[in-house]
């Protein structure tokens, strides 16, 4: 028995010895020298193609680093953000991972950031706007790729064609004139779903109804993000919570709470309702059901937003303390260059940040909006996945939903200001 | 007998210092955060229970999430037992199929939460979702629901699939705890005139309080810890309506950025845990040796 237990004692220790043997080996024949160590969300269908589309040109310039990929999906990089902060906070940080470009939701970063002025200091032709909102305290903070339109209301062309509605609706009231045709033609006006926790889509309505209100507009919606508003005396909120309350109340599917974004979407291609409100992002929700845009499906800016481009732009940043820094800057390097944004938007579905690459190999949907972000008569103004800071979104988002299942606008001044005070306390 | 014990202490000690420094430590290090003002990036300053003071008398938030998460466990549990208990009781009772039915009431425990959640939400569904259609189907409209879209009506929609998931579990422990009753009570009591129903009562039911503490204890924890499916289907909402302590914690610490306010309430909801489980197992202690 004793004997027994000595010969498998005996095997399993030549075993591991193997195995670490084999692990020296591979480790000393490895062609790395380096290693890049990144996180990001980019993990479903178009988005996945489209970063490894930048991975591969990042291979072959750099065949010496190993990319150590972590894509981690959920709550709109919320979930990403809470992984990066608990190893930045045990002093282990990745080498770079993604964030919304914005002044606020960088500055929620900027104390574990270095920042990356060398890189906007190289030719990088993007629009003042864009550089400035990755700009705080005179330093730049992210390398941007890519650039897309929150403030967007996608429709079904079939049904609106049908109806003979007129496109894009300048103000409000042209949007409720024409919600009410619909309805009355027996479709749902507007596909909204906030289902799975993903209340911040009431953010994004309302942020863009305070655009189109008479107190509303680029200047409030930035001194609000900026911290400097007053939501419980500011008419401007009154306004644009009276105006979801009639949207709320007559043209969105009742079942909105229960439906995913993605669900909701799908009520507009399967022809059950007319608008659905999405970022340029939202163009790829279609095409991946076989809606052909343009055709079946079009896009144009939220009603009362025609004159403002409300957007983000994917960044990567650069983490103090990060094990690869020289690895870290060589993707930021190879980031902001055309081909690898060119890559990355055509099967992304965004638009290249970029003013110097030519339009000619985009879609006709995408064209169309790279040039809405380079027309300079478009005010540019900060989306809430940037603008703001990062606990904008989750705290507003929960005074809002309450509002959409209530529809008290009386009571949500009172708890949107008391979210208010406490995002910027 | 002095080396096996010392064998005893030497495979003992790699789990004992792994509970100990993954669990203790961690514990230890959360209860010295949640005196802490502690911010993501930002210098971190003591402040006594300035935390406490404010989940207690101002958090909104955390007073409805704990309100919550007391109504969410006693609505799971007040419902889990006495069902798995009477499915138990079926089962005992000779139903046909018994292997069948007992496979089919386990089945659900057996699925993610990911997949229960991901299902329930599409039966949820006020317009298209299998329950209300089902109701409209058969004529029963006025009982078609809002369910998770509804502030009143979101908690309760996530403890029917609390109680779907973990019932099959409840019949399956108590099903195997009348099975260890001794056969010769039930038959003297049988013999005593006792009709299936008082032999229930009497005999087998008043037998079953291990079985009961098992079930208790597990769905106590997995209520008062309760966050996936929360998370899944609601994520707390509408408004805070389904928000329960664990969803809360997390959005206190992820998305506010609060890690000090963030440990005081995971130190609330951990006393909660130790507090109920421990009464639960005094009061148990006390009914054996009473």
């Amino acid at each position: 028995m004793h004997q027994r237990t000595r010969r498998i004692g005996i095997f399993v220790v030549a075993f591991l010895l193997c195995v670490g043997l084999s692990n020296l080996v591979a480790l000393a024949s490895s062609e790395y020298t380096d290693q890049l160590v990144i996180y990001h969300w980019w993990t479903a269908g178009g988005e996945k193609i489209a970063v490894d589309s930048i991975f591969d040109v990042f291979k072959a310039a750099y065949p010496n680093i190993e990319v150590v990929e972590n894509p981690i999906t959920g709550g709109g990089g919320g979930t990403m953000r809470a992984q990066i902060k608990t190893m930045i906070m045990a002093g282990n940080p990745p080498d770079t991972f993604q964030v919304c470009g914005g002044k606020g939701m960088l500055g929620s970063y900027i104390d574990v950031l270095d920042p990356v002025d060398d890189f906007w200091d190289e030719y990088f032709p993007v629009p003042e706007a864009i550089k400035e909102s990755v700009t705080i305290n005179g330093h730049q903070y992210g390398i941007p790729i890519n650039v897309m339109r929150a403030n967007m209301l996608f429709y079904n062309k079939h049904i609106i064609d049908e109806l003979n509605i007129s496109v894009p609706f300048e103000t409000l009231d042209d949007f409720y004139a024409a919600c009410d045709r619909i309805k009355a033609a027996g479709y749902i006006p507007l596909a909204h779903g906030v289902g799975s926790g993903a209340k911040y889509w009431w953010t994004l309505m309302f942020d863009s109804i305070l655009l189109a209100v008479p107190h509303g507009g680029p200047e409030y919606l930035e001194s609000l993000y900026a911290g400097t508003a007053n939501p419980a005396n500011d008419p401007a909120i009154r306004e644009a919570l009276e105006a979801m309350k009639t949207i709320a109340e007559n043209y969105i599917n009742s079942d909105y709470a229960a439906r995913t974004d993605d669900m909701a979407n799908n009520l507009v291609v399967n022809g059950e309702a007319a608008f659905w409100q999405s970022g340029t992002w939202g163009k790829g929700f279609f095409t991946s059901k076989g809606s052909v845009p343009l055709v079946d499906f079009d896009a144009m800016a939220f009603p009362g937003n025609t004159e403002y481009y409300m957007c983000h732009s994917d960044c990567f940043v650069l983490p103090k303390g990060a094990k690869h820094p020289n690895a870290a800057r060589a993707w930021l390097e190879i980031f902001k260059t055309p081909g690898a944004e060119i890559g990355f938007c055509t099967a992304h579905g965004s638009t290249v940040i970029r003013t110097d690459i030519p339009v000619g190999g985009f879609d006709d949907m995408a064209q169309k909006f790279i040039e809405e972000y380079r027309d300079p008569n478009l005010r540019k103004v900060a989306s809430p996945w940037g603008g703001p800071p990062e606990v904008y979104l989750s705290l507003m988002s929960d005074a809002l939903s309450v509002f959409g299942e209530r529809l008290n606008v009386e009571r949500t001044i009172q708890d949107y200001a008391r979210a208010y005070a406490e995002v910027f306390e | 007998m002095a080396r096996r014990k010392l064998g005893i202490v030497l495979f003992s000690l790699p789990a004992i210092a792994l509970v100990s420094i993954f669990v203790y430590v961690f514990v230890g290090q959360s209860i010295n955060l949640s005196f802490t003002d502690w911010r993501f990036a930002r210098p971190i300053h003591w402040i006594g229970f300035d935390n406490y003071i404010r989940l207690f008398t101002l958090d909104r938030g955390f007073q409805t999430s704990l309100i919550n998460t007391v109504k969410l466990t006693v609505f799971f549990i007040g419902l889990t037992i006495p069902l798995g208990l009477g499915l138990a009781i079926l089962l005992d009772l000779g139903v046909k199929g018994r292997g069948f039915f007992r496979t089919i009431y386990l089945i659900p425990l057996s699925f993610s939460f990911v997949v229960s959640s991901v299902m329930w939400m599409w039966s949820f569904l006020p317009e298209s979702g299998t329950i209300n259609t089902i109701l409209r189907t058969i004529g029963l409209s006025c009982l078609a629901q809002p369910w998770i879209t509804s502030t009143s009506q979101s908690l309760w929609s996530v403890g029917i699939v609390y109680i779907w998931q973990f019932s099959g579990f409840a019949t399956l422990v108590y099903y195997t705890g009348i099975a260890s009753v001794n056969p010769e009570l039930s038959e003297a009591a049988v013999i005593d005139g006792a009709t299936t129903w008082q032999k229930y009562r009497h005999v087998i039911i008043p037998q079953q309080k291990p079985a009961t503490v098992t079930i208790l204890i597990l769905t106590l924890m997995y209520s008062l810890k309760c966050f996936d499916l929360v998370w899944l289907m609601t994520g707390g909402g509408p408004g805070y309506s389904s928000e329960v302590l664990a969803t809360y914690m997390y959005k206190v610490t992820f998305n506010q950025n609060k890690f000090g306010y963030g440990a005081s309430i995971g130190i609330v909801l951990v006393v909660l845990s130790m507090g109920v489980v421990g009464l639960f197992l005094h009061y148990m202690r006390r009914g054996e040796h009473g």
